[in-house]
């Protein structure tokens, strides 16, 4: 334990010797001096735990000294010292700032060792209820810094996840990767407090890089539309490294070559560039642009990395996005394709399977027709009256003629179906082969009271064709001609050199002067088994097979045959054949 | 037996005139028609006791022709005879008294049949009378 120091301040100096005695005695370290002047000088040179000042003293008296170092040390226990019946000084001194008094004269000395125990108990008391005071300020504001940072870093983080939170559901909300660019741009913008953040976008393959989002204060400019080359040494290094890099001077830093003339237009010091990676690849590049030189902290980069990752991840969760519906647009039209192919398909086969259906049903008709009526004349010629039994037999005879002219009918359209009717091509001369033949028929139409009529064109050239399939055309048609036209009627067999498409064609018409044929039913004419009105009007028996081979031999030949008529005008069949054939 | 008169209407002429000889060997007296509207006119001329008529015919169909000669004469007799496979007697031809058993099918392997159906519904006809 520290001896106390007592500083004794009196102008007697029996009376200061006898208290620092006393005093030293009762274990002070006493000092003194003999005026208040000299008592402030050793106050301010020297620490003490107490004073004992006299009230009554030359020059600078004991309320002056009291007042004083009440000011200048407001800690220090100051005890005055006044004459009997003076009252009113003691009252005086301690408004002034004395902590206790003592009366002379000093009957017993004790008093004074007590008071000066008491204000110095109430010294210490207060100096540590100080110390206390002092200690709990401090605990205080150190409390309060840290629940400051706290609270910054709290805010902070909040803002960050804020930011990061945005950009990811920005993927969710629109399809558009400028649009998360942009909130890219606005998030970091507003966490970092920049008033300019703006974002590039790099096409694959692309040597070149233009702004396309953007978030700026409006004080700034616009930098949306600017492009710069991908060989820009700064560009390149973030492409390169896929990492962020710091421009300290945007506008003298040769890394960014050409960009540093923008970033004086825009009046940008510093520039933040940092890479939004998408699947491996830099997918745009972020630019952080701030008027005034500025650094970012760890946290800061932090921020952008996270934030420039989240975006990377919106961008690729868009990029899937649209792949997918891509495959789904793509997925749907080749099932709508397919379904539609299949449809045509089916109903080809259906149609396919009617047609068939339909021609064995009228081949079964025309099959049992004459069958029937040959069992009939047989039954006839064994039990009929015996004046009749030579018609019976002709009947047979023709009936049996007109079963096998029509399975020679089916069989020749079930070869042209099937492929298996190869034409014995060969030069031919259409003009020779239509004489023959009209020549042969001449008499048949003679007996029909019709006439029999040959035009031919003199220059006609050579075709390359199957003549006995030709023949085989011209005969249906002139057979048709003969069956259909009444007597007296007239039939003509032409040839001509036409052309079609640009094209020459040599061509052989058979024309008549029948009933003619209703345009309703000329469509339907070259179907099989299918007989015009005449045809029941006549009584002839055809097929129904002629027009339908005949097409299809010409077919073969890659020819066409057109029908030119109208009621009560007769009829004209025209066969087209090309020339190079 | 010669005065059973029967109208064979059918669009083939070999169909047609076979069935004729056959019927007039077998005694009846034939008239033939090419068509449903040769068909009417002749019934409206003289009635026939049966009417043998074709199904598939051009312009006027064969169960026209059935319903139109049965309301001319509505004694006459019918059989229906047919080379189509897919005809089935229709509710019209049914309320004529038309049954299956006097649809006769192409071809035929025994005329005869014929003679019999003629001589069954001729029968049942004069019991009617008779009652």
């Amino acid at each position: 334990m520290n001896q106390k120091r007592i500083l004794v301040i009196d102008d007697e100096v029996l009376i200061r010797r006898a208290l620092a005695e006393y005093l030293s005695e009762c274990g002070y370290d006493t000092v003194t001096a003999g005026d208040g002047a000299e008592g402030l000088a050793t106050a301010h040179a020297q620490h003490f735990d107490a004073v004992l000042v006299d009230l009554r003293m030359p020059r600078v008296d004991g309320l002056e000294v009291v007042a004083t170092l009440k000011a200048e040390q407001p800690e220090l226990p100051v005890v005055v010292v006044s004459g009997t019946g003076v009252l009113h000084d003691v009252i005086e001194a301690m408004r002034c700032g004395a902590w206790d008094y003592v009366t002379k004269p000093v009957h017993d000395m004790e008093e004074i060792a007590v008071i000066i125990d008491r204000v110095l108990d109430r010294a210490g008391l207060i100096a540590e209820r100080d110390r206390y005071q002092q200690e709990l300020e401090q605990l205080n504001r150190s409390l309060e810094a840290t629940v400051a940072r706290q609270t910054a870093d709290l805010r902070f983080q909040n803002r960050e996840l804020t930011a990061l939170n945005h950009i990811i559901s920005a993927a969710n909300t629109t399809l558009d990767p400028v649009e998360i660019l942009r909130v890219l741009c606005t998030e970091l913008a507003l966490a970092l407090s920049l008033p300019h953040a703006i974002a590039t976008l790099i096409e694959p393959d692309s040597t070149t890089t233009a702004i396309v989002a953007e978030y700026r204060r409006f004080e700034r400019l616009s930098a949306l539309g600017d492009s710069t080359s991908l060989t820009q040494p700064a560009l390149a290094q973030v492409l390169q490294q896929q990492s962020p890099l710091f421009i300290e001077d945007a506008q003298a830093d040769a890394r960014l070559g050409e960009w540093c003339a923008t970033m004086r237009a825009r009046e940008t010091a510093a520039l933040l560039l940092a890479p939004v990676v998408v699947r491996g690849r830099v997918m745009s590049i972020l630019g952080l642009e701030t008027s005034s030189y500025r650094t970012y902290s760890d946290r800061d980069m932090a921020l952008i990395v996270n934030a420039a990752a989240a975006a990377g991840q919106a961008l690729e969760t868009l990029s899937l996005q649209r792949e997918l519906r891509l495959h789904a647009d793509t997925l749907e039209a080749t099932v709508a394709q397919r379904t539609a192919e299949l449809s045509v398909a089916l109903k080809q086969a259906q149609a396919a399977d009617e047609a068939k259906s339909q021609f064995l049903s009228s081949v079964s008709h025309e099959l049992r027709t004459p069958l029937t009526s040959i069992l009939l004349y047989l039954e006839l010629i064994g039990r009929g009256k015996a004046d009749n039994q030579q018609r019976y037999l002709d009947s047979v005879a023709r009936e049996v003629e007109r079963l096998q002219v029509l399975i020679e009918s089916l069989l020749d359209l079930s070869r042209l179906d099937l492929g298996k009717t190869t034409p014995q091509l060969q030069n031919i001369n259409l003009n020779g082969l239509l004489l023959t033949l009209a020549v042969d028929r001449d008499r048949l139409f003679t007996e029909r009271g019709l006439h029999l009529h040959l035009e031919t064109t003199a220059d006609l050239p050579e075709i390359s064709a199957d003549p006995k399939l030709l023949e085989q055309v011209a005969t249906n048609l002139l057979t048709n001609a003969l069956n259909y036209t009444p007597p007296g009627g007239h039939v003509w067999l032409s040839t001509a050199n036409s052309t079609a498409d640009g094209v020459p064609w040599v061509t052989f018409t058979v024309r008549d002067t029948g009933p003619g044929i209703a345009p309703e039913e000329q469509a339907q004419l070259f179907q099989r088994f299918y007989r015009g009105a005449a045809a029941y009007k006549s009584k002839s028996s055809g097929t129904g097979l002629g027009l339908a081979i005949s097409q299809n031999i010409v077919a073969l030949h890659r020819g066409r045959i057109a029908l030119e008529s109208a009621v009560g005008q007769g009829s004209a069949f025209t066969v087209w054949l090309p020339c190079d054939a | 037996m010669s005065c059973i008169r029967v109208l064979i209407v059918d669009d083939e002429p070999l169909t047609r005139t076979s069935l004729a000889d056959f019927l007039q060997e077998m005694g009846y007296t034939v008239v033939m028609a090419e068509g449903g509207e040769i068909a009417i006119h002749l019934q409206q001329e003289q009635a026939f006791d049966v009417c043998i008529v074709d199904i598939r015919m051009p312009g006027m169909s064969g169960v026209e022709t059935l319903l139109a000669l049965h309301r001319i004469t509505p004694q006459s007799r019918y059989l229906v005879y047919t080379g189509s496979p897919q005809f089935v007697l229709s509710p019209a031809l049914e309320n004529i008294g038309i049954t299956e058993s006097d649809v006769i099918r192409k071809p035929l392997p025994d005329m005869s049949i014929f003679v019999e159906r003629i001589e069954t519904l001729l029968d049942l006809g004069t019991s009617r009378m008779d009652v």
